[in-house]
Protein backbone atom coordinates (compact mmCIF):
# COMPACT_ATOMS: atom_id res chain seq x y z
CA UNK A 1 0.00 0.00 0.00
CA UNK A 2 2.78 2.33 0.92
CA UNK A 3 4.60 1.47 -2.26
CA UNK A 4 1.47 2.06 -4.27
CA UNK A 5 1.03 5.50 -2.69
CA UNK A 6 4.66 6.33 -3.35
CA UNK A 7 4.26 5.34 -7.01
CA UNK A 8 1.14 7.55 -7.42
CA UNK A 9 3.00 10.45 -5.83
CA UNK A 10 5.93 9.97 -8.18
CA UNK A 11 3.55 9.92 -11.19
CA UNK A 12 1.98 13.21 -10.07
CA UNK A 13 5.38 14.81 -9.68
CA UNK A 14 6.45 13.59 -13.12
CA UNK A 15 3.22 14.88 -14.68
CA UNK A 16 3.70 18.26 -13.02
CA UNK A 17 7.31 18.43 -14.14
CA UNK A 18 6.30 17.49 -17.64
CA UNK A 19 3.72 20.29 -17.70
CA UNK A 20 6.23 22.80 -16.35
CA UNK A 21 8.73 21.60 -18.88
CA UNK A 22 6.26 21.94 -21.74
CA UNK A 23 5.31 25.43 -20.57
CA UNK A 24 9.00 26.30 -20.45
CA UNK A 25 9.55 25.05 -23.98
CA UNK A 26 6.53 26.97 -25.23
CA UNK A 27 7.60 30.12 -23.43
CA UNK A 28 11.14 29.67 -24.67
CA UNK A 29 9.88 29.38 -28.23
CA UNK A 30 7.56 32.38 -28.23
CA UNK A 31 9.47 34.87 -26.14
CA UNK A 32 12.29 35.41 -28.69
CA UNK A 33 9.66 35.74 -31.44
CA UNK A 34 7.75 38.29 -29.41
CA UNK A 35 11.00 40.15 -28.76
CA UNK A 36 11.95 40.17 -32.42
CA UNK A 37 8.47 41.25 -33.36
CA UNK A 38 8.56 44.19 -30.96
CA UNK A 39 11.95 45.23 -32.35
CA UNK A 40 10.77 45.11 -35.99
CA UNK A 41 7.56 47.13 -35.57
CA UNK A 42 9.39 50.26 -34.23
CA UNK A 43 8.09 53.43 -35.95
CA UNK A 44 5.44 52.27 -38.49
CA UNK A 45 6.52 52.46 -42.14
CA UNK A 46 4.05 54.39 -44.39
CA UNK A 47 3.28 53.13 -47.85
CA UNK A 48 3.67 56.02 -50.37
CA UNK A 49 0.41 57.10 -51.97
CA UNK A 50 -0.40 58.07 -55.54
CA UNK A 51 -2.45 61.20 -56.15
CA UNK A 52 -4.04 62.35 -59.40
CA UNK A 53 -4.31 65.97 -60.50
CA UNK A 54 -6.71 66.40 -63.40
CA UNK A 55 -6.16 69.17 -65.94
CA UNK A 56 -9.53 70.28 -67.23
CA UNK A 57 -11.19 73.56 -68.29
CA UNK A 58 -7.79 75.29 -68.11
CA UNK A 59 -7.33 74.42 -64.41
CA UNK A 60 -5.37 72.02 -62.23
CA UNK A 61 -7.76 70.14 -59.96
CA UNK A 62 -7.07 70.16 -57.09
CA UNK A 63 -5.01 73.34 -57.53
CA UNK A 64 -3.42 72.78 -54.11
CA UNK A 65 -2.54 69.26 -52.95
CA UNK A 66 -1.14 68.26 -49.54
CA UNK A 67 0.89 65.04 -49.58
CA UNK A 68 3.77 63.19 -47.89
CA UNK A 69 7.39 63.11 -49.00
CA UNK A 70 7.86 60.24 -51.47
CA UNK A 71 4.24 60.23 -52.66
CA UNK A 72 3.63 60.14 -56.39
CA UNK A 73 1.56 62.62 -58.37
CA UNK A 74 0.02 61.88 -61.75
CA UNK A 75 -1.03 64.89 -63.85
CA UNK A 76 -3.73 63.77 -66.28
CA UNK A 77 -4.64 66.08 -69.17
CA UNK A 78 -8.39 65.82 -69.75
CA UNK A 79 -8.57 69.20 -71.48
CA UNK A 80 -9.11 70.10 -75.14
CA UNK A 81 -5.63 71.55 -75.59
CA UNK A 82 -1.97 70.74 -74.91
CA UNK A 83 -0.55 71.61 -71.46
CA UNK A 84 2.66 71.11 -69.53
CA UNK A 85 3.72 71.21 -65.87
CA UNK A 86 6.69 73.44 -65.04
CA UNK A 87 8.21 74.19 -61.64
CA UNK A 88 7.95 77.73 -60.30
CA UNK A 89 9.70 80.09 -59.87
CA UNK A 90 12.95 78.91 -61.53
CA UNK A 91 11.62 76.22 -63.92
CA UNK A 92 13.96 73.64 -62.35
CA UNK A 93 11.88 70.80 -63.81
CA UNK A 94 9.22 70.48 -66.45
CA UNK A 95 7.13 67.80 -68.07
CA UNK A 96 7.04 67.41 -71.81
CA UNK A 97 3.97 68.77 -73.62
CA UNK A 98 0.94 66.69 -72.69
CA UNK A 99 -1.63 66.23 -75.43
CA UNK A 100 -5.23 65.55 -74.40
CA UNK A 101 -5.36 62.11 -72.77
CA UNK A 102 -1.65 62.04 -71.86
CA UNK A 103 -0.26 62.10 -68.32
CA UNK A 104 2.92 62.97 -66.41
CA UNK A 105 4.04 61.06 -63.32
CA UNK A 106 6.52 62.29 -60.70
CA UNK A 107 7.65 61.46 -57.15
CA UNK A 108 7.43 64.48 -54.88
CA UNK A 109 10.38 65.27 -52.62
CA UNK A 110 9.52 68.74 -51.42
CA UNK A 111 6.85 71.44 -51.55
CA UNK A 112 6.72 73.36 -54.79
CA UNK A 113 4.66 75.70 -56.92
CA UNK A 114 4.11 74.94 -60.59
CA UNK A 115 2.30 76.29 -63.64
CA UNK A 116 1.54 75.54 -67.26
CA UNK A 117 4.23 77.36 -69.24
CA UNK A 118 1.95 77.30 -72.31
CA UNK A 119 -0.91 78.98 -70.40
CA UNK A 120 0.86 80.92 -67.63
CA UNK A 121 -2.34 81.85 -65.82
CA UNK A 122 -2.81 78.16 -64.85
CA UNK A 123 -1.07 77.57 -61.51
CA UNK A 124 -0.89 74.90 -58.81
CA UNK A 125 0.89 74.00 -55.57
CA UNK A 126 2.19 70.77 -53.98
CA UNK A 127 2.53 70.96 -50.20
CA UNK A 128 4.68 68.25 -48.60
CA UNK A 129 3.82 67.72 -44.93
CA UNK A 130 6.87 67.91 -42.63
CA UNK B 1 5.56 111.29 -83.47
CA UNK B 2 5.54 111.24 -87.28
CA UNK B 3 2.35 111.72 -89.26
CA UNK B 4 2.51 108.11 -90.49
CA UNK B 5 2.81 106.79 -86.95
CA UNK B 6 -0.08 108.95 -85.80
CA UNK B 7 -2.17 107.74 -88.71
CA UNK B 8 -1.37 104.11 -87.97
CA UNK B 9 -2.18 104.57 -84.30
CA UNK B 10 -5.47 106.29 -85.16
CA UNK B 11 -6.34 103.54 -87.65
CA UNK B 12 -5.67 100.89 -85.05
CA UNK B 13 -7.85 102.68 -82.49
CA UNK B 14 -10.63 102.88 -85.06
CA UNK B 15 -10.25 99.18 -85.75
CA UNK B 16 -10.48 98.37 -82.05
CA UNK B 17 -13.62 100.51 -81.78
CA UNK B 18 -15.02 98.77 -84.83
CA UNK B 19 -14.42 95.37 -83.24
CA UNK B 20 -16.04 96.50 -80.00
CA UNK B 21 -18.94 97.97 -81.95
CA UNK B 22 -19.30 94.70 -83.79
CA UNK B 23 -19.63 92.96 -80.43
CA UNK B 24 -22.34 95.34 -79.33
CA UNK B 25 -24.10 94.87 -82.67
CA UNK B 26 -24.09 91.11 -81.98
CA UNK B 27 -25.61 91.58 -78.57
CA UNK B 28 -28.09 94.30 -79.58
CA UNK B 29 -29.54 92.70 -82.69
CA UNK B 30 -29.05 89.10 -81.51
CA UNK B 31 -28.80 87.40 -84.88
CA UNK B 32 -30.85 84.23 -85.03
CA UNK B 33 -28.50 81.45 -86.05
CA UNK B 34 -29.14 77.83 -86.92
CA UNK B 35 -26.78 75.08 -85.77
CA UNK B 36 -24.98 74.92 -89.16
CA UNK B 37 -24.48 78.71 -88.98
CA UNK B 38 -23.24 78.49 -85.38
CA UNK B 39 -20.73 75.82 -86.46
CA UNK B 40 -19.54 78.18 -89.22
CA UNK B 41 -19.10 81.09 -86.77
CA UNK B 42 -17.20 78.86 -84.32
CA UNK B 43 -14.79 77.59 -86.97
CA UNK B 44 -14.34 81.05 -88.55
CA UNK B 45 -13.63 82.73 -85.19
CA UNK B 46 -10.84 80.22 -84.54
CA UNK B 47 -9.46 80.49 -88.07
CA UNK B 48 -9.25 84.28 -87.75
CA UNK B 49 -7.09 84.04 -84.64
CA UNK B 50 -4.86 81.41 -86.26
CA UNK B 51 -4.40 83.88 -89.13
CA UNK B 52 -3.36 86.61 -86.69
CA UNK B 53 -0.96 84.22 -84.95
CA UNK B 54 0.69 83.35 -88.27
CA UNK B 55 1.26 87.04 -88.99
CA UNK B 56 2.83 87.46 -85.53
CA UNK B 57 5.07 84.42 -86.05
CA UNK B 58 6.29 85.90 -89.32
CA UNK B 59 6.76 89.51 -88.17
CA UNK B 60 7.73 89.48 -84.49
CA UNK B 61 11.07 88.63 -82.92
CA UNK B 62 9.82 88.98 -79.35
CA UNK B 63 9.94 85.62 -77.53
CA UNK B 64 6.80 86.29 -75.44
CA UNK B 65 4.82 87.32 -78.51
CA UNK B 66 6.11 84.33 -80.47
CA UNK B 67 5.22 81.92 -77.67
CA UNK B 68 1.75 83.44 -77.29
CA UNK B 69 1.17 83.25 -81.06
CA UNK B 70 2.30 79.61 -81.11
CA UNK B 71 -0.17 78.84 -78.30
CA UNK B 72 -3.00 80.61 -80.16
CA UNK B 73 -2.25 78.69 -83.34
CA UNK B 74 -2.15 75.33 -81.55
CA UNK B 75 -5.13 75.87 -79.22
CA UNK B 76 -7.47 77.32 -81.85
CA UNK B 77 -6.55 74.51 -84.25
CA UNK B 78 -7.44 72.03 -81.48
CA UNK B 79 -10.85 73.71 -81.12
CA UNK B 80 -11.40 73.60 -84.91
CA UNK B 81 -10.48 69.90 -84.93
CA UNK B 82 -13.06 69.24 -82.19
CA UNK B 83 -15.71 71.27 -84.02
CA UNK B 84 -15.04 69.53 -87.33
CA UNK B 85 -15.19 66.12 -85.64
CA UNK B 86 -18.53 67.04 -84.08
CA UNK B 87 -20.19 68.42 -87.23
CA UNK B 88 -18.96 65.37 -89.14
CA UNK B 89 -20.52 63.12 -86.51
CA UNK B 90 -23.75 65.14 -86.54
CA UNK B 91 -23.71 65.30 -90.37
CA UNK B 92 -24.01 69.09 -90.21
CA UNK B 93 -22.45 71.26 -92.91
CA UNK B 94 -21.30 74.66 -91.56
CA UNK B 95 -23.30 77.38 -93.32
CA UNK B 96 -22.03 80.84 -94.16
CA UNK B 97 -23.94 83.68 -92.49
CA UNK B 98 -23.66 87.43 -91.69
CA UNK B 99 -21.79 86.86 -88.41
CA UNK B 100 -19.10 84.73 -90.08
CA UNK B 101 -18.88 87.27 -92.90
CA UNK B 102 -18.44 90.12 -90.41
CA UNK B 103 -15.69 88.20 -88.62
CA UNK B 104 -13.86 87.67 -91.91
CA UNK B 105 -14.30 91.30 -93.01
CA UNK B 106 -12.88 92.56 -89.70
CA UNK B 107 -10.06 90.02 -89.94
CA UNK B 108 -9.06 91.37 -93.35
CA UNK B 109 -8.81 94.90 -91.90
CA UNK B 110 -6.78 93.64 -88.92
CA UNK B 111 -4.44 91.71 -91.22
CA UNK B 112 -3.82 94.82 -93.30
CA UNK B 113 -3.15 96.91 -90.21
CA UNK B 114 -0.80 94.34 -88.63
CA UNK B 115 1.14 93.88 -91.84
CA UNK B 116 1.81 97.61 -91.98
CA UNK B 117 3.63 97.51 -88.64
CA UNK B 118 6.90 96.12 -87.36
CA UNK B 119 9.02 95.92 -84.21
CA UNK B 120 7.57 97.22 -80.95
CA UNK B 121 4.60 98.84 -82.72
CA UNK B 122 3.67 95.48 -84.21
CA UNK B 123 4.00 93.65 -80.88
CA UNK B 124 1.75 96.18 -79.17
CA UNK B 125 -0.83 96.19 -81.97
CA UNK B 126 -0.92 92.38 -82.08
CA UNK B 127 -1.39 91.89 -78.37
CA UNK B 128 -3.89 94.76 -78.11
CA UNK B 129 -5.91 93.17 -80.88
CA UNK B 130 -5.75 89.77 -79.14
CA UNK B 131 -7.26 91.30 -76.00
CA UNK B 132 -10.06 92.99 -77.94
CA UNK B 133 -10.67 89.99 -80.20
CA UNK B 134 -10.91 87.46 -77.37
CA UNK B 135 -13.29 89.73 -75.44
CA UNK B 136 -15.48 90.04 -78.55
CA UNK B 137 -15.46 86.29 -79.30
CA UNK B 138 -16.18 85.37 -75.66
CA UNK B 139 -19.14 87.74 -75.75
CA UNK B 140 -20.47 86.22 -78.99
CA UNK B 141 -20.09 82.67 -77.65
CA UNK B 142 -21.80 83.52 -74.36
CA UNK B 143 -24.63 85.70 -75.67
CA UNK B 144 -25.33 84.26 -79.12
CA UNK B 145 -23.78 80.89 -79.90
CA UNK B 146 -24.47 79.00 -76.67
CA UNK B 147 -28.02 80.30 -76.10
CA UNK B 148 -29.02 79.70 -79.73
CA UNK B 149 -27.49 76.29 -80.35
CA UNK B 150 -30.16 73.60 -80.51
CA UNK B 151 -28.00 70.48 -80.48
CA UNK B 152 -26.86 69.54 -76.97
CA UNK B 153 -23.45 68.32 -78.14
CA UNK B 154 -22.79 71.53 -80.06
CA UNK B 155 -23.85 73.59 -77.04
CA UNK B 156 -21.62 71.38 -74.84
CA UNK B 157 -18.59 71.91 -77.08
CA UNK B 158 -19.09 75.69 -77.05
CA UNK B 159 -19.29 75.62 -73.25
CA UNK B 160 -16.18 73.45 -73.14
CA UNK B 161 -14.08 75.86 -75.24
CA UNK B 162 -14.98 78.95 -73.21
CA UNK B 163 -12.37 78.39 -70.45
CA UNK B 164 -9.64 78.30 -73.12
CA UNK B 165 -10.79 81.64 -74.54
CA UNK B 166 -10.86 83.15 -71.04
CA UNK B 167 -7.34 81.83 -70.34
CA UNK B 168 -6.13 83.31 -73.65
CA UNK B 169 -7.66 86.66 -72.72
CA UNK B 170 -5.97 86.64 -69.29
CA UNK B 171 -2.65 85.68 -70.91
CA UNK B 172 -2.98 88.47 -73.49
CA UNK B 173 -3.86 91.03 -70.79
CA UNK B 174 -0.83 89.87 -68.78
CA UNK B 175 1.45 90.42 -71.80
CA UNK B 176 -0.25 93.69 -72.74
CA UNK B 177 1.22 95.35 -69.62
CA UNK B 178 4.72 94.90 -71.09
CA UNK B 179 4.07 96.61 -74.43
Amino acid sequence: MLILNMLRCCKKIINLNLRICLLGILAGSFLPLAFLNSCASGPEKRVPETHTIVISAMQFSPAELTLQRGDTVIFLNKDLVVHDITQLPDKSWSSSNLSPGQSFRMAVGSSTDYYCSIHPTMKGRLLVQP
Amino acid sequence: MSLTKSFKKASFSLLICSALFSTSVFSQTKPQLTDPEIASVAVTANQVDIGNAKIAMARSKDSSILQFAETMKRDHQAVIDQAVALVTKLKVTPKDNPVSQKLLADAAKTKKMLESLSGKAFNKAYIDNEVVYHKAVISVIETVLIPESQNAELKGLLQKVLPAFHAHLEHAEMLQKNY
